[in-house]
């Protein structure tokens, strides 16, 4: 069980290696909105969910990369403490994974010239 | 009997008598049957009517309540009453679910209706900070176009 402190501790850490291209994620074939990184001996996942009948939801999982088995999961629905940091730490993964972050910087140096 | 008293010529008229009156009997009968059968299908389609008006009074009944839950439910969302909002929603979902006998569509609907009540429950404890309005008016104002059409005068169902 980890706390609320340590859960965005944790994706503060992650979100800075992923901003440095230290962490590799990569998109899931079946759910679009859902990415996982790999490390030596754990999986990270992330998910983005949309249910038609309630908020807005990120889910993060902790996994035994040996087992496949989540060794921790958390659910942060909009409107939560943690969400505004939950939602840019998945912008960020997704904007990565995407391609859409060098799109955007291409996007912005061509805007910028004259 | 001793017919030798007739004439060949009353025989015959005798004859012919009888067959006219046979085909007489069996023009009335014929006659008797149709006037039947018409009153019968007159009967079946007097009994069509009152089950197509009884149809359209349950709908006009249905539609009411169902109006009637969603406005209930639409304050106590507004109030962000959410105890009471998740009851009137799972009224409205149990009556929905009497629809699906007529058209099977409205089980899923009841079954969108029923998660929407558990938001409002895991709103009411605080298992949720946030309810999605949004969401909210988009399902309910597809879902009041549709019981609108569905239960209308001139309806033909979904």
């Amino acid at each position: 069980m980890l706390t609320d402190v340590e859960i965005l501790e944790i994706l503060d850490k992650l979100g800075s290696k992923t901003k440095l291209g230290q962490l590799k994620w990569t998109q899931d074939k079946v759910v679009p909105t859902a990415f996982a990184a790999t490390l030596p001996r754990s999986i990270i996942k992330i998910g983005f969910y949309s249910p038609s009948s309630a908020p807005d939801l990120i889910e993060i999982s902790f996994l035994n990369r040996e087992t496949q088995k989540p060794a921790f999961s958390c659910r942060i629905n909009e409107g939560d403490a943690k969400w505004d940091k939950a939602l840019d730490f998945y912008s960020l993964v997704s904007k990565k994974t995407t391609g859409l972050e060098e799109i955007l910087d291409d996007l912005n140096a061509f805007l910028a010239s004259k | 009997m001793h017919w030798s008293w007739l004439t060949e010529n009353w025989r015959d008229i005798v004859t012919v008598t009888g067959f006219a009156a046979t085909l007489g009997g069996f023009v009335y009968t014929i006659y008797q049957v149709r006037k039947t059968r018409s009153a019968a299908s007159a009967a079946k389609d007097a009994a069509s009517a009152v089950l197509e008006e009884s149809r359209q009074s349950f709908r006009r009944y249905s539609a009411s309540y169902a109006h009637r839950f969603i406005n209930e439910a639409k304050i106590h969302v507004h109030n962000e009453d959410w105890d009471k909002a998740a009851m009137r929603i799972n009224d409205l979902a149990d009556h929905i679910s009497q629809m699906a006998l007529i058209e099977i569509d409205w089980g899923a609907i009841a079954d969108d209706l029923r998660k929407w009540s558990a938001t409002c429950s895991r709103l009411a404890n605080n298992e949720l900070s946030r309810f999605p309005k949004s969401k909210w008016i988009q399902f309910y104002v597809v879902l009041e176009s549709r019981i609108d059409k569905f239960f209308g005068p001139f309806s033909e169902g979904l």
